[in-house]
């Protein structure tokens, strides 16, 4: 008597027999299958091999002919070569470039920049012309006269604020007498410095 | 406005401040060679207004003596000018600084209700010698400096009149001198009059 095999074990022999394929992956494959699809020789492996990385092959290729282009577009030169004048074909054909499309919304710095650029420059000449003139009038700084009328209001509103005293009357006295009297007016203004005999004149 | 960054490049910038500053050094040097010309004409004024107040006659000998040492005599007014300028300018400071002090004393008395007529009228006379001093002190450096600044060999005549011009006007500065001291002399027993009689006021109110 033969024994009596579940079904459930023929289902899994049926199963065994067929590839699954879970989420794209073959899960087993037969014996036979394998040997079916399995190389007759190394040669036969690696053009197996090339025919499966074509599609890769094709992008290397297309981004090896993006890196030639922009290389020959820009090749490196050494530090001391001169450059070669485009031909005129190659002018010609150079893409022209995109115009703006808003001309009238410009930056409007430069303006401020130019403006302010002629300022400068004229401020400089400005100063260039008067610290010359400066230097080249001659300075009255003797031409002082006497505050009796323009006296420094500061100093005066504060003495007036305050009482005078006769001591303070009397220090303005002492300071008058021995400043004044301590100028030596025979030597300041002595007319001799400017005789003939001083000057070599006789 | 490709051409206007182009424009404001630094090298340009700077470029253009140096042409300015160039440009206004030429303008003032051409405005003082425009100025030095007019001072020539004014000075040659100024010596021809000297010659004709003081008629002088100099001899031939007297002229050509002048002519040969005038000047080395330049130089030497140059440097008795220099201290002049100096001397003046110290005794002016002093002067102008007691005066303000008066100023304000006088000013401080008006104000307490004080008798001030004969104080004012000192003050007054003080102040007016100091500026008599001070517009003679300017009359006497434009002298010395014109007497520097001439083409003496050329005019001998006009070198002796502005060194006979210098001479007097510094003669005069010493009396100006002399003047502000008896000035003070006056201003000095009047503010210790004044003292006085503000002590008696004091001790008659204390009493």
């Amino acid at each position: 008597m033969k024994p009596q095999v579940s079904p459930t074990s023929q289902e899994q022999k049926a199963s065994l027999m067929e590839p699954e394929i879970i989420h794209n992956i073959p899960v087993k494959l037969h014996a036979d299958e394998i040997k079916k699809n399995a190389p007759e020789s190394p040669k036969q492996f690696l053009e197996q091999g090339k025919h499966e990385q074509e599609p890769d092959d094709e992008v290397l290729n297309d981004v090896n002919k993006a890196v030639k282009s922009s290389s020959e577009k820009n090749p490196k030169r050494p530090l001391f070569s001169f450059r070669k004048k485009p031909h005129k074909e190659e002018v010609d054909n150079k893409p022209k470039p995109i115009p703006r499309q808003n001309p009238k919304s410009a930056n409007p710095k430069p303006l401020v920049a130019v403006a302010g650029a002629s300022i400068m420059a004229i401020t400089l000449c400005a100063i260039a012309v008067y610290a010359f003139n400066l230097k080249e009038t001659p300075t009255n700084s003797t031409a002082k006269t006497p505050s009796g009328a323009s006296s420094p209001k500061a100093s005066a509103s504060n003495v007036a604020s305050s009482k005078v005293s006769s001591l303070d009357l009397k220090k303005i006295s002492s300071d008058l007498e021995s400043k004044i009297d301590a100028l030596d007016d025979s030597q300041d203004f002595s007319t001799s410095t400017l005789s003939d005999s001083s000057l070599g004149l006789q | 406005m490709h051409k206007v960054h182009k424009y404001l490049s630094r090298p340009f910038l700077i470029g253009l401040s140096v042409a300015s500053l160039a440009g206004g050094v030429a303008a003032a040097q051409t405005s003082n060679i425009a100025g030095n010309s007019t001072n020539t004409a004014a000075l040659e004024e100024r010596i021809a207004q000297r010659k004709e107040a003081l008629k002088l006659q100099l001899s031939t000998t007297q002229s050509q003596k002048i002519a040969k040492n005038c000047v080395a005599a330049q130089s030497l007014v140059k440097n008795i000018t220099a201290k002049d300028k100096i001397t003046a300018t110290k005794r002016q400071q002093i002067y102008t600084d007691l005066s303000t002090k008066v100023t304000s004393i006088i000013r401080a008395l008006q104000s307490q209700e004080t008798d001030i007529t004969e104080l004012k009228s000192d003050q007054i006379q003080f102040d007016s010698a100091i500026n008599k001093f001070v517009s003679d002190n300017m009359l006497y450096s434009s002298t010395a400096d014109d007497l520097i600044a001439m083409d003496c060999p050329s005019d001998p005549a006009g070198f002796e009149a502005l060194l006979t011009t210098a001479r007097q006007q510094k003669t005069v500065l010493s009396s100006d001198a002399a003047q502000i001291k008896t000035a003070k002399a006056t201003l000095s027993q009047a503010l210790v009059k004044m003292a006085d009689s503000l002590n008696a006021n004091q001790s008659g109110a204390a009493q």
